[in-house]
């Protein structure tokens, strides 16, 4: 109780906005014994619409899919109306446990760390992972795995199938399973592990990759809170009508052709025995337990932060090298050096970086496969120079005309005059701007986590799904940037010390 | 301002370095047909003018009447549009030679100094004959502080411009165009940005270079008793052309131009 405290205050104020709005139409609800709904009337539950076609987004902007209508048919079954949340999957078990919906119809494979947080149903379909190869690849068997690079999604179980067979720092990360596809697809990693039935959709949709290695059987449940046993035995009864009815059948062949809702081998499927009791173990004080985090979480953080810093110095270095080449086109008095220039920094300052790494990362892979590290350092260098190529062009033209005629008159020639007159005053104009750019820049390299970067930021979420406490690893990140960004500030005040040395009329 | 003609290498800067046939007949500069616009307004219209070897000429008008942009062109910060200059008796084509060769002989100061505000008053003197002329660091930094002491400054060798007075920055930058060994002095307005109290200074310095060391002059000025003093010659401009020019005492004393009367009515 004590270690959601925080969670607890935020949940709060998200009630206390939203209760003026639901009014007083809870009051005549007819309860159903001790079933607890977030919103009475109608099943709230959470998918994650990023994983087709268990759950996705539809040309309506709607959410749709496998778990989707099962949701939906449970809700109808329990004489509710639906209502589908979407919501991050590496996040979904706090959320079903801190109340944000009432369940998570969502794929999860129950297991044993997950039913310390969340309560599970009965299964609604069984699956189990499987490792994905290109079709050249010469990985046939388990074994084969052994020591290779594999890619897994963010939150999943498959990391930890995967650390079976190789070292933590070969396992990348991603936020959905069709982008580690895609990256293995177009000849990043070894293999992906995902569920076998994620894996022959992504086929049927034209991903070329191919299923080699059944790696286990898995039940995939509904998840429910701990202390909400009325609602999940309601599900439970739910579930067996639709099995019963064969409405779960209709809908697994609707999406799959086949029938995933039966238990294969003729496995128990009524073995979810209540883990209520195992409620998380007494935790330590909010306030104690996040530092309990930040010093066991320290090596891989450190890892992290070493990651982050190499984006950051290359990112900036080539961003400056860039920015100013494109500042001293932009100043040239040659037309289409000028709109190489602007056209440069439209593009930069026009496109998110995020699309701008993808680009890079994915849209490049054709004609040159870029690593990861150098598809988001050059992405990062590459943005960061539109805004630093302005930040030059504004700081070389506030320095008085006057500086390059006196250049000139001594008998220098434009480039000199430029190195030696234009361009030392400028940079100390620059600085602040600069300085300012690079904290950005510092900040922004958190995006390569999405290229699957182990970077700071990518720590944190990979952690914080794994240990269901998303907020306490991203106070811990939280200080690791404030710590990077004061000793960068402080090495940019440094720098403009050195600089100063002749200063300003 | 004496230790100006104590140095024994002032006498450089007047005529040494300079090889060209620059005898009586040939004037150190000449200018024919100077023409120069700036998009519609026309500012100088078909300027001749010589200067010969050693002269002094001060270059006097209301504002706008073109004599900064004449002064401008002699060392082609601006280019001009037609008319040609020539430097020691060979024409200079800014299209066929490089600008900077020109520049180097012929210096020039500026209304707002420009000094290098990165620099010390030493290594704005040293900047040029390092960078330009390729002179070593502790030759360069040397001469510069020899020239720094001819202008009164040995002292501020090692301060930055933003600790020199207004006047002590014109004698700077004066000391900076010298380091070249210019043929040609230009003066754009040297005192007008001055505080009254330092503007002598700055002038002992110019008239110190005109009277010991020979050095060819071309002042534009707003210093009227100056140029009476020091000038061997006084241009007047007008709206882009030089109305009338003379000795200081006839121009000054004997204006024959009603442009020029009414000018100096003015000024006074």
């Amino acid at each position: 109780m004590q270690k959601t405290d925080l969670w607890v205050l935020a949940a709060l104020l998200l009630a206390l906005l939203g209760c003026g709005s639901r009014g007083d139409e809870r009051a005549d609800q007819s309860a159903t014994d001790t079933i607890r709904l977030v919103d009475p009337g109608a099943f709230t539950f959470a998918a994650s619409g990023e994983f087709r076609p268990f759950s996705y987004v539809d040309q309506d902007q709607q959410l749709a899919g496998f778990d989707v209508e099962v949701g939906k048919a449970l809700a109808a079954q329990l004489g509710l109306r639906p209502a589908v949340l979407k919501y991050k999957f590496a996040a979904m078990v706090e959320g079903v446990k801190n109340g944000r919906f009432d369940a998570a119809v969502a794929s999860h494979t129950v297991t044993p760390e997950r039913r310390q947080h969340v309560a599970f149903t009965r299964p609604y379909y069984y699956s189990g992972p499987q490792a994905f190869a290109r079709r050249d690849s010469p990985i046939r068997a388990a074994d084969d795995l052994s020591g290779k690079e594999i890619a897994v999604s963010q939150g999943s179980t498959y990391s930890r199938i995967a650390a079976q067979y190789t070292a933590a720092e070969n396992i990348k990360v991603y936020s959905n399973d069709v982008t580690a596809l895609e990256a293995l697809e177009a000849g990043r990693h070894d293999a992906v592990i995902t569920d076998f039935v994620t894996g022959r959709i992504a086929i049927k949709s034209g991903i070329e990759v191919e299923g080699r290695v059944q790696l286990g059987r898995s039940e995939q449940a509904i998840a429910v809170a701990l202390d909400n046993p009325g609602l999940r035995d309601a599900l439970d009864d739910a579930l067996t009508s639709l099995r019963d009815s064969g409405q779960l059948a209709a809908l697994s062949r609707k999406y799959f052709d086949e029938d995933i809702t039966e238990p294969p081998n003729g496995a128990d499927d009524s073995g979810e025995a209540s883990a209520e009791a195992e409620l998380s173990a007494n935790r330590a004080h909010p306030i104690a337990h996040f530092f309990e985090v930040l010093s066991a979480s320290r090596g891989l953080f450190l890892e992290g932060a070493v990651v982050t810093v190499q984006l950051t110095v290359v990112s900036i270095l080539v961003g400056s090298l860039i920015g100013l080449l494109f500042a001293l086109l932009g100043l040239s008095r040659i037309s289409p050096l000028i709109w190489l220039s602007q056209g440069y920094v439209y593009l930069v300052r026009g496109t998110p970086l995020i699309v701008q790494i993808f680009i890079l990362y994915f849209g490049l892979t054709n004609i040159v496969k870029i690593p990861a590290f150098w598809s988001a350092a050059l992405a990062l260098g590459f943005h960061n120079g539109g805004y630093i190529a302005e930040i030059f062009r504004g700081a070389i033209r506030s320095i008085d005309p006057g500086q390059r005629e006196a250049g000139l008159s001594l008998g220098m020639s434009v480039s000199m005059t430029y190195r030696r007159v234009i361009l030392p005053q400028a940079m100390l104009r620059a600085l602040p701007p600069l300085g300012n750019q690079f904290i950005i820049g510092l900040k922004d390299s958190s995006l390569a986590a999405f290229i699957s970067m182990n970077e700071l930021f990518n720590v944190a979420t990979t952690q914080g799904a794994n240990h269901f406490d998303q907020m306490t690893y991203l106070l811990v990140v939280a200080v690791y940037y404030l710590v990077l960004v004061l000793a960068l500030t402080l090495v940019v005040s440094r720098l403009e010390t050195w600089l100063e040395h002749g200063s300003h009329e | 301002m004496n230790n100006l003609s104590n140095d024994p290498t002032g006498s450089n800067n007047a005529d040494g370095a300079d090889n060209h046939a620059d005898g009586a007949k040939t004037p150190k500069i000449r200018v024919r047909g100077l023409s120069k616009s700036f998009g519609d307004l026309v500012v100088l219209r078909a300027v001749d003018l010589d200067i010969a070897a050693g002269e002094v000429v001060c270059l006097i008008g209301p504002s706008g009447s073109g004599k900064s942009t004449l002064l401008r062109c002699l060392n082609f910060l601006e280019i001009p549009d037609g008319g040609t200059i020539e430097l020691g008796g060979h024409e200079v084509d800014p299209a066929r030679q490089p600008l900077r060769e020109i520049r180097r002989r012929v210096g020039m100061v500026f209304q707002h100094f420009n000094l290098f505000p990165h620099m010390t008053a030493a290594e704005n003197v040293a900047e040029g004959p390092r960078t330009v002329l390729g002179v070593a660091k502790s030759a360069a930094r040397q001469a510069a502080l020899d020239l720094l002491s001819r202008v009164g400054l040995g002292d501020k060798a090692d301060a930055y411009p933003r600790q020199l007075s207004g006047g002590q920055k014109q004698r700077v930058a004066i000391a900076r165009s010298l380091a070249m060994s210019p043929e040609v002095m230009l003066f754009d307005e040297p005192t007008s940005a001055l505080d009254p109290e330092t503007v002598g200074e700055v002038l002992a310095v110019m008239k110190s270079l005109a009277t010991n060391d020979g050095m060819t002059m071309v002042i534009v000025s707003h210093e009227m008793s100056f140029a009476r003093e020091v000038a061997d010659r006084v241009c007047f401009l007008s709206d882009g052309e030089i109305a009338e020019a003379g000795p200081p005492e006839q121009l000054f004393d004997h204006p024959e131009d009603e442009r020029t009367r009414d000018f100096l009515r003015r000024v006074r």
